[in-house]
């Protein structure tokens, strides 16, 4: 529908309204979409249960769950954050947000929210892999202070030139930073990831997924340069002015009290923040009317974009002006030019009477050497670190244990190096043995692609679904997944049949309709999609649609947009890359048929510099088993097996899990660690002969567990199984390491009472001791027998600690004489 | 099946494992039952064939048929019948007791990868249904002579029959002696002739009737099978036989298993040669078992082959390893749009080694005119009631200059 066309009326009463606002769900929200606004809103506790126990047919399983999820989160009286929740993603779907308008109670900040990133959507060629890159080194600068009485709030934006270094406008630190230095670090607070959400007022604000930073105290202020009085409203300084220009240029160097810039931007792993490097002096130049982008906090409000052109220079040389729109509280947000580089740090609005109005930012080849001395000439780090944690930050750690080869592989899939070799996008898990961890590899895989909505993620087969079994159904999922209309879909080859030759040469012959009639359709279609020319004339409208709703006023330059008599052609890039995960191998085979397919697909039987470029950009992974059509050099394949040991692996991901939050963990912790992996890999392997959950026990060793890990021993005083409660226990280092220097973490721990960390580096022991008695205590209730059996590294058996490098210990806690012989649970 | 199994079924029911959720609710097990017998009815009719049901429709009946316990048998069902059993039988893979008769997802796998197998070479010759008459006409020359050069199946007439008699008897000479040799025969015809067709006509009458001798197809049109290492093309000849004879269908899989180095017990195969070298013995022992005297392997769009050079070699290598030191049951069918010189001229060969096979060539000419009205009109009569055979000549005319002579 373009955006000439009337709106179409909502519904006027509220059963049809609820109707319609369910169809609009299931037609418009994508699933994985829907999937990550519920797990995220928190309402429904397990979204995948709730889509399991609808049972209807395919066609009508997404109305179902759309019923399902707008009827739970009535009852919960949360439908309209819901609803503001699928507004927020879906502004660019028309008919989406009229169907949603009578659920969203738009509180005003949602408005602003919307105005602050509205201008997302006009994205030039590469312009999202530079915003991926340097939106989470902005950052919002927050301040409230009371002076002589009387109390300020202080808002800014800054951005990171080093691990802890960032450069914003001198003053936005108001006259605290003039009068009392010394408490600029109490009173200021730094926060990166701010993209949704209320705005960011006060300076002890803590929220989930927003990172905050305090100042370094005492010396926070690493180099600076005084702010103009009247900066803003000069005009045509005389000589003496413009000497005073030259020395007063309102920027500030402020250290951060952590190395934010070295974190990665999850606390699982995976891209790090990293930071900006200032180009060379001179290296940049400007001409009249070229890009200007500024990534802006207004007044708090979360991250928010703007673009515009460069006007002019003053004549001090030291100011440059431009015509993007800034708000208050932006001051000190990095200007980028066309191709991203530095060009300076805004600071000001500039309105002089006579003159067109605009704002303005300090050069940075004026002040570049006030700061640079400073700077590390490190560069910034640009290795994604090791993927230790899928879980979202709200939830207890759910740690990946080995798969450096997948990890590997998808590190460098995700990374923008294109890969030269087949083996680099086509990937195999072979893993007969259930609990390898081969589906877990698509949760991994969502994990890395939260971040980077470039990369999508394509499931054929998993857990619920039978892999397709023919050619069309494959060829629709990629396609639909990767953003084909559903109108290209006529134009698919027809399946060859005994009825009637299909009007080509070939129209009979099955096997080449497969390997190469369809592949070519699909290939051809996906390049059509991914990459392709906008007009910018319907995304216009499109605002101008959502003002309508909301009532308010869309600007100008929108609405000239819009207006255009001409198309205005903008190119797009879709998608970056397609991960297509072929799972459910080999307890659900690929018909041969499909293989033909998914052969060509990949370019089996090319040379891999003979590909497509949009084949290229297909990443395979086939679960299970490596199919026979790829040759070993054709595919990475990783051979998991869940029965080896995990030692080395667990160090591995509890290095990475420090490193990640910018921590080393110490060697002898690290031992610690790997022998108590053993020690349980060696207890499991004696008490069970099926593998299939001994990956799942080490991932337990490393979270919270809702309830303690026990097994009774047995009446006849044999050793029983004697994994205790490790699930407990476990996940007291990280906990306790952690917790010291992310909060984030402590926020993960489900049961906060029994984080151990809060009194003792090395947990206190008695909680997890008093969660056994208790549960020792439950058994014999139940079952009559009382006898529970652990093993802790950390604590003793009397619940005293013995430190950090206490030793693999294990204890039994006895309630009473069992009564009679039972077995284990 | 005791309730507790039963309960297990319900469980997986409504953890979505099922294609067609029986229920929406939680159905007690004699409503679960009678709902499945109330299906019992139109499940036989969409299983037979008898409505228009699409996939899903046919895969809920089959699993219908499953839970109720009285599948029908696999044998002699199309393509899209098998593949629904397949998917219902894959949807229950996780339940513990299932009811006996049911089959394994190996056996409905097998029957569903045989038939499909076949169904491209049925849809060339048009053919409706396996074992039903097709559409193919004429070429009966060349056909004499392919089966001829198998000499599998029954002669047609006393000239074809006293020819393979005496081939027959030199070839048996040769073998007692030690030097029998494989038989390669080659067919080249230009594109449109009705190559693929002719092909297609040979395989089914030789495959699908009965499984009577060890026969592999292998296709270059398909993307798993082009310029493939000749392991890969082992592995997808141990595949097809597998499918066929069942019997061996363990043996081949290990062989498999060595070859992509999955597995080092039993079968510790890792070498080209003595893969190739048992796969031998397993086609000797399935020719000892069917009584048979030859093991066809028919190498289709060869084009695709000579057009990679690379590919060629492995495919030379493939062959090679097959025959190992002598394999005069095997017969060769490689048919292109150009010569074969890689295959048939020792010259042309890097090594230039003696060819390990004997050469037959054959070329195919253009459909006459009276073939081609022969195929135009059976074609008509089956697409249209009241065609009339008149047409023909025009109809063959035209098709004679755009294909040469298709089978349709």
């Amino acid at each position: 529908m373009s955006g000439n066309e009337p709106m179409p009326d909502v519904p006027g009463d509220p059963a049809s309204q609820k109707e319609n606002f369910i169809w609009a769900i299931a037609t418009y929200v994508p699933e994985q979409l829907l999937a990550w606004v519920v797990q995220n809103e928190g309402v429904v506790e397990d979204y995948e249960e709730l889509v399991k126990l609808q049972t209807e047919a395919n066609e009508e399983r997404p109305i179902a769950v759309a019923r399902a999820l707008v009827a739970a989160y009535e009852v919960e009286g949360q439908l309209h954050r819901f609803a503001s929740a699928l507004c927020r993603e879906l502004r660019w779907a028309r008919e989406f947000l009229l169907a949603a308008t009578p659920f969203v109670v738009p509180p005003k900040t949602n408005h602003e929210a919307f105005y602050a990133r509205r201008d997302n959507f006009f994205r030039g060629e590469n312009l999202q892999r530079a915003l991926d890159e340097h939106l989470p080194q902005v950052c919002c600068i927050v301040g409230r202070y009371e002076l002589d009485g009387e109390v300020q709030q202080r808002s800014g934006t800054g951005f990171l030139v080093g691990p802890n270094l960032i450069l914003t406008a001198m003053h936005v630190f108001g006259d605290l930073a003039v009068r009392d230095q010394a408490r600029v670090p109490e009173c200021f607070a730094v926060y990166f990831d701010h993209v949704k959400g209320e705005p960011l007022l006060r300076p002890n604000d803590s929220r989930q997924r927003v990172r905050r930073v305090q100042l370094a105290s005492p010396s926070w202020l690493v180099a600076s340069s005084p702010i103009l009085s009247g900066d803003g409203r000069i005009d045509e300084p005389d000589a003496a002015m413009i000497a005073t220009m030259r020395q007063r240029f309102d920027v500030a160097l402020v250290a951060l009290a952590e190395e934010v810039g070295a974190e990665t931007l999850t606390p699982g792993g995976g891209r790090r923040r990293s930071w900006i490097t200032l180009p060379a002096s001179g290296s940049v130049t400007l001409e009249r009317d070229s890009r200007i982008v500024i990534p802006q906090y207004p007044f708090g409000e979360p991250c928010s974009i703007d673009f515009g052109r460069y006007k002019e220079r003053c004549r001090s040389g030291t100011r440059i002006r431009y015509n993007v729109e800034m708000g208050r509280g932006t001051s000190g947000a990095p200007c980028f030019d066309r191709e991203f580089r530095i060009v300076g740090v805004h600071n000001a609005y500039f309105q002089v009477p006579g003159r067109d109005e605009a704002n303005q930012a300090i050069y940075l080849d004026t002040f570049g050497s006030l700061i640079r001395p400073h700077l590390s000439n490190a560069a910034p780090p640009d290795v994604p670190l090791r993927l230790w944690n899928i879980a979202r930050q709200s939830e207890p750690p759910r740690v990946v244990i080995g798969r450096e080869l997948f990890l590997d592989f998808v590190s460098a899939g995700v990374g923008e190096t294109a890969t030269t070799a087949r083996a680099g996008r086509v990937y195999a898990a072979v893993a007969p043995l259930e609990g390898s961890g081969k589906t877990f590899s698509v949760e991994i895989l969502r994990a890395a692609f939260a971040d980077r909505p470039a990369h999508r993620l394509i499931e054929l087969g998993s857990p619920s679904e039978l892999l397709p079994s023919q050619v069309e159904s494959v060829a629709r999922i990629i396609a639909e997944r990767l953003g084909v209309p559903a109108t290209e879909f006529a134009s698919m080859p027809t399946r060859p049949g005994i009825d009637l030759p299909q009007g080509s040469l070939d129209g009979d012959k099955l096997r080449r309709w497969a390997s190469e009639l369809v592949p070519r359709w699909l290939l051809n279609r996906l390049e059509q999609a991914r990459d392709c020319e906008v007009d910018k004339r319907e995304a216009a409208r499109s605002l101008i649609e959502q003002d309508r709703i909301f009532n308010r006023v869309t600007p100008a330059d929108i609405v000239a947009i819009a207006n255009s008599p001409e198309p205005v052609i903008e190119r797009v890039e879709k998608w970056a890359y397609g991960w297509i995960a072929v799972d459910r191998l080999p307890e659900s085979a690929m018909t041969p048929e499909v293989q033909d397919f998914v052969a060509a697909l990949i370019g089996i039987g090319t040379h891999e510099a003979s590909t497509l470029s949009v084949q290229r950009r297909l990443r395979w992974l086939f679960l299970g088993i490596k199919p026979d059509f790829l040759s070993e050099t054709e595919a990475t394949v990783e051979h998991l097996d869940p029965g080896q040991g995990a030692e080395q692996e667990v160090a591995a991901m509890l290095r990475s899990a420090f490193a990640a939050a910018n921590q080393r963990l110490r060697d002898d912790e690290v031992e610690d660690w790997s022998k108590l992996i053993a020690g349980v890999g060696r207890v499991y392997d004696q008490q069970y002969t099926d593998k299939s959950k001994r990956y799942e026990w080490m991932q337990k060793l490393s979270q919270p567990a809702p309830q303690p890990y026990f097994r009774e021993s047995r009446a006849d005083g044999k050793a029983g199984p004697q994994v205790a409660v490790l699930g407990a226990a476990g996940r007291s280092l990280l906990c306790i390491r952690a917790c010291r220097f992310r909060c984030s973490f402590r926020e993960a721990t489900a049961e906060p009472t029994r984080c151990s960390c809060r009194s003792s580096p090395v947990g206190r022991g008695s909680n997890r001791r008093a969660s056994v008695y208790r549960a020792a205590r439950r058994e014999k209730r139940n079952r009559g027998s009382g006898a529970v059996s652990y093993l802790s590294p950390l604590c003793t058996e009397d619940g005293s600690n013995r430190g950090e490098n206490a030793p693999l210990k294990r204890g039994r806690i006895d309630v009473g004489r069992p009564k009679a012989a039972s077995h284990a649970r | 099946m005791r309730d507790d199994s039963r309960g297990r079924v319900i469980h997986a029911l409504s953890a979505g494992r099922v294609i067609d959720a029986l229920s929406a609710g939680n159905p007690s097990i004699s409503a679960l039952n009678e709902r499945l017998r109330s299906h019992a009815e139109s499940d036989d009719r969409i299983i037979a064939g008898h409505t228009d049901a699409d996939d899903e429709e046919i895969a809920s009946a089959w699993l219908r048929a499953f839970l109720r316990g009285s599948p029908p048998p696999l044998d002699h069902r199309p393509v899209a019948q098998l593949r629904g059993a397949l998917r219902a039988r894959e949807a229950l893979h996780q339940i513990e007791l299932v009811p006996p008769g049911v089959p394994d997802i190996d056996e409905c796998r097998r029957h569903f990868e045989l038939t499909e197998l076949i169904e491209p070479l049925r849809i060339l010759v048009g053919q409706s249904l396996p074992g039903e008459p097709d559409r193919f006409a004429r070429r009966q020359t060349e056909l004499r002579k392919l089966r001829g050069f198998v000499d599998v199946l029954r002669s047609e007439g006393a000239i074809e029959m006293g020819s393979r008699w005496v081939s027959r008897s030199a070839r048996s000479v040769s073998s007692t002696f030690g030097f029998g040799q494989t038989r390669l025969l080659t067919m080249s015809a230009r594109g449109g002739l009705g190559k693929s067709t002719l092909l297609a006509k040979f395989v089914l009458d030789h495959a699908v009737p009965r499984h009577e001798f060890p026969f592999v197809y292998l296709d270059f049109d398909r993307a798993t099978i082009r310029g493939r290492t000749p392991e890969q093309l082992l592995i997808e000849t141990a595949r097809q036989l597998g499918l066929s004879f069942p019997k061996y269908q363990p043996e081949l899989e290990r062989l498999s298993d060595a070859l992509r180095g999955v597995s080092a017990t039993a079968t510790p195969a890792t070498d080209l040669g003595e893969a190739g070298h048992l796969l031998q013995i397993i086609s000797k022992q399935i020719l000892a078992d069917t009584q048979a005297s030859t093991f066809l392997l028919v190498l289709d769009t060869m084009e695709v082959v000579q057009n990679d050079s690379e590919a060629m070699d492995d495919l030379v290598e493939f062959l090679n390893a097959l025959i190992g030191l002598g394999f005069p049951e095997l017969a060769v069918v490689a048919a292109g749009r150009a010569e074969i010189p890689e295959l048939t001229d020792s010259g042309a060969r890097e090594k230039r080694d003696p060819l390990p096979w004997s050469v037959t060539k054959e070329e195919l000419g253009p459909l006459s005119v009276g073939d081609a009205v022969d195929m135009v009109n059976l074609l008509g009569r089956a697409l249209i009631l009241s065609w009339n055979p008149a047409w023909a000549h025009t109809i063959a005319g035209a098709a004679k200059t755009r294909t040469g002579g298709a089978s349709h």
